[in-house]
């Protein structure tokens, strides 16, 4: 009696285990292996130098679409807004303006930088999944153009950081108000190890090339 | 002989009081600000040994009562508009030597009764002569009423290296409560030593890559998160 019941415990823990490492590789094949970019120019359009260490994430598993849902109350859906004005320049050399006076901004005569770079506050454990922006592009020759990173450094010992390109897109045409949303890859947040930022390059000065608000969507993790 | 003794009290506060302003403005606040810096007897530089065999949870993202909150160098806001920043391509900052400000300044994102255990701050500094500090500073204002903001620079280090990349960890270990009803927690970066006369020039290849705090949540059976701080 005592030897079956042992035995039926045994195969519910051997179930147990391999439908947990069945869950594990299925999480792990979610994350991407990046390759190194190359190409010099690639490089210096996202604002990096010739130098620089760069990845880019590809082959990137498509996760669950946009949800134009209403978030609030219960939902495994996190969004983290940020609007224009709350972008950092890569350099003080940015000069900028606004329209609205509404956390728009727009790249304007006088400076020599064209990149300007934001810090997203994401929560750790968190899949992220995808980033929207919005803006007004009515410039027929030249675009909002944004990049979407992670760079990471060592634990707990020094080093250079290592960026990742997670995704790209740019605003299309000259239709005036413009939206555009770029698959970040699902990749699992990791404040511990990494930063997560993206970069609007400002391809000319004036208020024809706006940058309103960039949305990152990330889902609640569903098991560790 | 009572003269002598007030006499000499007098130097020794006078010195101590002339040292406070001096640490205070070292930090870029003002006289009147509160905190000789560095004052936390309970903290100490660690080095990335000593902090991995205390915290090493290494390959774990979510750690249960425990987060990490991280900002980029170029994140940093300058204390004022004469900051000219430059940068090192992934979202590192430095200091051109045509800045007429030296310090930049970022909010450590806190929850009430959270407690800050460990700030790490990743940067580059092959510089003998110059160094990136690092100061922690809590600002408040009152809760309903008019008033000047309550500043206490609780902690000061200079991250002296001269040896390329570098990594520097310290243990606050404290809790904070009033977080945004009435108070800040910020984290200040002062690039190359102080100079108001010309700031970064000199300690312009001294580059910020990144900050991390380390938290942990606060837990309701100490409600006060073991130290109101």
């Amino acid at each position: 009696m005592k030897l079956s019941k042992l035995f039926t415990t045994l195969i519910f823990l051997s179930l147990w285990l391999y439908q947990n490492a069945l869950c594990k590789d299925s999480i792990q094949s979610n994350y991407n292996k990046p390759i190194l970019v190359t190409d010099v120019n690639e490089k210096l359009e996202a604002g990096f130098s010739e130098d620089d260490i760069l990845y880019k994430l590809t082959n990137k598993p498509t996760p669950p679409g946009e949800q134009l849902q209403n978030t609030k109350g219960a939902s495994s859906l996190v969004h983290v807004g940020y609007l224009g004005v709350e972008s950092q320049p890569r350099t003080s050399n940015f000069t900028y303006s606004t329209l609205d006076g509404a956390g728009d901004i727009f790249r304007a005569t006088g400076g020599s930088e064209t990149f300007r770079d934001l810090l997203l506050e994401l929560p750790d454990g968190h899949t992220f999944s995808w980033v929207r922006a919005w803006g007004e592009d009515s410039d027929e020759d030249d675009e909002l153009t944004f990049f979407v990173f992670s760079t990471c450094l060592p634990d707990l010992s020094a080093g250079s950081p290592d960026s990742t390109q997670l995704g790209t897109f740019s605003s299309s045409g000259s239709a005036g108000e413009w939206s555009g949303s770029v698959n970040v890859g699902g990749v699992t947040i990791n404040n511990r190890l990494c930063n997560y930022w993206v970069r609007t390059r400002f391809d000319d000065v004036g208020s024809s090339l706006r940058l309103y608000k960039i949305r990152a969507e990330l889902s609640v993790p569903v098991a560790y | 002989m009572d003269y002598l003794k007030v006499l000499i009290f007098t130097i020794i506060f006078c010195l101590i009081s002339a040292s406070q302003a001096m640490t205070l403005e070292e930090a870029g606040g003002k006289v009147g600000d509160k905190r000789i810096i560095p004052e936390f007897p309970e903290s100490k530089l660690m080095t990335p040994k000593e902090y991995k065999e205390t915290t090493d949870t290494k390959g774990v993202i979510l750690i249960p009562g425990k987060r990490f909150y991280s900002a980029t160098g170029v994140d940093f806001d300058p204390r004022k508009s004469g900051f000219d920043g430059g940068y090192a391509n992934y979202a590192a900052r430095t200091c051109t030597s045509s800045s007429t400000e030296q310090f930049i300044d970022h909010e450590i994102k806190l929850l009430n009764g959270d407690i800050l255990s460990y700030i790490d701050v990743w940067g580059r500094d092959s510089n003998v002569n110059e160094n990136l500090s690092l100061f922690l500073y809590k600002s408040c204002s009152p809760y309903l009423s008019a008033g000047a903001l309550d500043v206490d620079f609780f902690h000061g280090n200079e991250m002296s290296t001269s040896t390329g990349d570098f990594i520097f960890s310290t243990k606050p270990n404290k809790g904070f409560s009033n977080i945004e009803s009435t108070c800040k927690i910020m984290a200040r970066i002062r690039f190359g030593d102080y100079d108001p006369v010309n700031y970064c020039d000199g300690a312009t290849d001294i580059r910020l890559y990144r900050l991390r705090a380390e938290i942990r949540e606060g837990d309701l059976i100490f409600e006060n998160s073991l130290e109101e701080y």
